[in-house]
């Protein structure tokens, strides 16, 4: 837990910061304003292994270590990082947990850099992209490569010299990174993001597959010189890459003639598998439906099987019984292929946008990856105009200023109400039949309550032991997915 | 591709089945090991009376599903796993009571209580039945999740297309119109003789009968009347489907006052036997 919070605006000398150097020191702190500066106590966890936390960290002043816990017997390496110096870049950048502890030695004041201002940032300041890229290349870059089931068998000593000549690239959405029937100029390496393959058929775009992390390509059209690109790629949400030139692959080709080989059946299952999709209506849309609905790149999905769906909306009552009463599932939503519809129901996107400009932070993404409104949000309504699925809706929710609590003992004995998230002035007669002593009832009931705006949205039933809808669907047609795994079969082949 | 081609609905996937053949199976093998003489055999004693006692108790767990139901926020099981031991145990509990009862109906009360289970354990296995057949047939449509307000809607929306289309024609095609095909259009009945027949028959039969009607159609306006045809063919497929659709809600009418009906008969029983 950091100790003190204090506002970035308090701090001065960023120019001192390595990354910040080379900067205009206004803009920085204009661009840093909304950043979090946290104090550690020496001993003090800042980061957790396994756990995700959406902030890039820089070392005010300090000193941490990156490792295994204090007492757990000295297994493994320990970095030591100090001022001036970065950490959890990587994972904050990809959405994806952490791979180790990070633990203060000193009285440490951290700067914590958010997702989104990270990319705004390495977007806005060359010097800062940069070096981060630089840090990226000594860190992290030499084990992605090692990674690639096509380096499995290349030499460490010629995976070095890739480190030092690839480049790095970014792409905003939509963008394209190469059309069909352009010259093949790298091969890539996807470092964050998803991409879209896609032909053109009769003047207009077939998708083909979708890419993520880890994946490669154009890979196919550097097999035989002078061939094009077969296919159009682009960027499905922010994309970051890595470019291996023409001739850095060449000579990987005819030093481990293996990889061709390897390549060359891979672009014969791309084929047959193309010739697939042409036929097959459903599979073409699902794949269609999945990348243009946003589908893959969410890091969880409520599904509803319409085979199975009985339409008895008890998934919908029992969100409404673990939320005071306000359900925040609809069961209703476009359907990805002939059985499968995804309702509105939070996806908990890799690149959240509805986190983008809270005003005072209060949507947030916990350490096991769900994205939850604190406690102080104040309904301002921008998070919900940044979803693009329209799962967050902006709600005048009864605070309850009576806090007796044998009333609230009362309250969850016998209120059946509350048990089956029914509103508690329908329960006090203000619906339609109600007598009028209960609506006076009612009334005063009313008055000792404050109406608090607030922004709603599924939050995977924090602190419940289950999910309402799921665990109370009769038949099984609701299910919480992970989507990549779920739909990994409309990843590319090969 | 198993994912994205088809549902992974398969009741065989879960262990429920298994066990119930299992439980059956042991039950009916007790019973004719004893080589209990039917005549003889008595309701309320030996195993006549265990078979009786296991019967309530599972009478108990089946009715408690309604109470799972409404417990929304207490973890007590998956309604999932609540429904699919709700169907198997009430279809263990047929051959449970049978064996009670000695396969005799009894006296007048016994007898009643019996036809009332009867009802119970049928109207439950047209559920069952029902639960299966009416999702797979609503999932057959398009792009959209039908709802019954979705439905309504479009059911609405066919109607001012069709008379759209009757505008402006002759005094054949409009008399052919009103009198035969709108006041389908309008309808807002439940057509129940639906939920019986394939969607495809229904189809057919209004293919059928927009081809008797086109003979009579002034030649220049039959492709007018096809027009419609077609819009009528669309309003039948979705009454098609409100009546599947309703037939998921009114079932439950039967299903639940009847076990109410069945558990005042049962209290009587219970009473009878203790005070004899
Ligand atoms: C003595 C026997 C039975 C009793 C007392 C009983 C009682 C009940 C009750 C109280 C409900 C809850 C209805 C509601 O949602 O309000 C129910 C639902 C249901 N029952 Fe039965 N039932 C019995 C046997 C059966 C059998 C034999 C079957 C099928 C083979 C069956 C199938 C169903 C189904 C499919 C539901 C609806 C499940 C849902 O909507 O979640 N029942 N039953």
């Amino acid at each position: 837990m950091p100790g003190v919070n204090l506002k970035l605006k308090t701090l001065s000398g960023l120019s001192s910061i390595y990354l910040f150097a080379d900067e205009n020191q206004a803009d920085l702190a204009a661009a840093l304003g909304d950043c979090e500066v946290s104090e550690y106590q020496p001993e003090e966890m800042i980061c957790r292994e396994g756990e995700y936390d959406e902030n890039c960290h820089v070392i005010l002043s300090g000193m941490v270590r990156v490792g295994l816990p204090r007492g757990s017997g000295g297994r493994g390496s320990r970095i030591i990082l100090s001022d001036g110096e970065v950490f959890g870049e990587i994972a904050a950048m990809s959405g994806a947990p952490r791979t180790a502890d990070i633990i203060a030695m000193k009285p440490s004041i951290i700067l914590n850099i958010s997702r989104s201002s990270m990319f705004s940032l390495l977007d806005k300041f060359g010097s800062i992209k940069k070096k981060m890229d630089a840090l990226y290349r000594e860190r992290a870059l030499r084990s992605q490569l090692m990674k690639i089931p096509m380096f499995s068998g290349v030499s460490e000593s010629f995976v070095d010299g890739l480190v030092d000549r690839v480049q790095m690239g970014s792409y905003a959405k939509g963008d394209v990174i190469f059309n069909e029937g352009d010259d093949a100029d790298a091969f890539y390496l996807i470092r964050y993001g998803f991409v879209k393959v896609s032909q053109n058929e009769d003047g207009k775009e077939k998708a083909l597959a979708y890419l993520k992390e880890g994946h490669c390509f154009g890979e196919m059209a550097l097999l035989n010189e002078g061939e094009k690109r077969m296919a159009t790629i682009s960027a499905i949400n922010r994309v970051e890459v890595i470019k291996i030139a023409v001739e850095d692959f060449s000579n990987l080709l005819s030093s481990y003639p293996g990889i061709r080989r390897n390549l060359e059946s891979a672009a014969g299952q791309r084929e047959d598998r193309n010739v697939q999709i042409s036929q097959d209506a459903n599979l073409a849309n699902t794949l269609r439906t999945t990348i243009e609905d946003g589908v893959i790149s969410t890091k969880s999905l409520l599904i509803m099987d319409t085979t199975k769906c009985v339409q008895c909306d008890t998934c919908v009552e029992a969100c409404a019984a673990l939320h005071n009463g306000k359900s925040r599932l609809v069961r209703i939503g476009a359907k990805i292929n002939s059985f499968i519809f995804i309702p509105t129901s939070c996806r908990n996107c890799e690149d959240p946008t509805c986190m983008a400009q809270c005003p005072t932070g209060a949507i947030t993404r916990d350490s096991n990856g769900e994205i939850y409104h604190k406690d102080f949000c104040i309904g301002c309504g921008g998070c919900a105009g940044n979803c693009p699925f329209g799962n967050i809706t902006i709600s005048e929710l009864d605070e309850d200023t009576d806090k007796g609590i044998i009333k609230r003992i009362y309250a969850l004995m016998f209120d059946r109400g509350s048990e089956k998230g029914e509103s508690q002035y329908k329960d006090l007669g203000r619906g339609p039949g109600g007598s009028m002593a209960k609506g006076r009832e009612a009334d005063a009931v009313m008055r000792k309550r404050k109406k608090k705006r607030k922004a709603v949205k599924c939050d995977m039933c924090r602190g419940f032991s289950y999910m309402g809808c799921v665990y109370n669907c009769p038949t099984g047609a609701a299910r919480r997915v992970d989507p990549t795994e779920f739909f990994s079969d409309l990843t590319s082949v090969g | 591709m198993d994912n994205l081609e088809k549902s992974d609905y398969n009741l065989l996937k879960s262990v429920w089945p298994i066990l119930f053949i299992v439980i059956v199976c042991a039950l009916l093998a007790v019973r004719y090991s004893m080589k209990i003489d039917e005549s003889s055999s008595s309701p309320g004693a030996g195993m006549g009376l265990v078979y009786g006692i296991l019967s309530l108790a599972l009478i108990v767990i089946l009715s408690g599903y309604r109470i799972r139901k409404s417990l929304l926020r207490t973890p007590i099981g998956s309604l999932h796993a609540w429904a699919q031991s709700h169907v198997y145990m009430g279809v263990i509990l047929i051959v449970l009571v049978f064996l009670h009862s000695g396969f005799r109906t009894g006296g007048m009360l016994s007898g009643l209580l019996l036809a009332l289970f009867l009802l119970v354990i049928a109207s439950g296995i047209i559920g069952a039945i029902l639960y299966k057949v009416v999702p797979l047939s609503l999932s057959k449509y398009g792009r959209h999740v039908m709802t019954m307000e979705v439905i309504g809607a479009r059911i609405e929306k066919l109607l001012a297309e069709a008379d759209k289309q009757a505008e402006n024609r002759s005094a054949i095609f409009q008399e052919t119109y009103s009198k035969h095909i709108r006041p389908s259009l309008a309808s807002q009945q439940v057509n129940w003789g639906y939920i019986f027949i394939e969607e495809d028959e229904v189809i057919k039969t209004c293919k059928a009968k927009m081809e008797s009607l086109q003979q009579d159609t002034p030649a220049d306006e039959v492709y007018g009347m096809s027009l419609v045809g077609a819009i009528y063919a669309e309003k039948e497929r979705l009454a098609y489907k409100w009546a599947m659709l309703n037939s998921l809600r009114v079932w439950l009418y039967f299903h639940v006052p009847l076990t109410m009906a069945m558990l005042v008969a049962l209290s009587f029983h219970l009473l009878g036997s203790f005070y004899y």
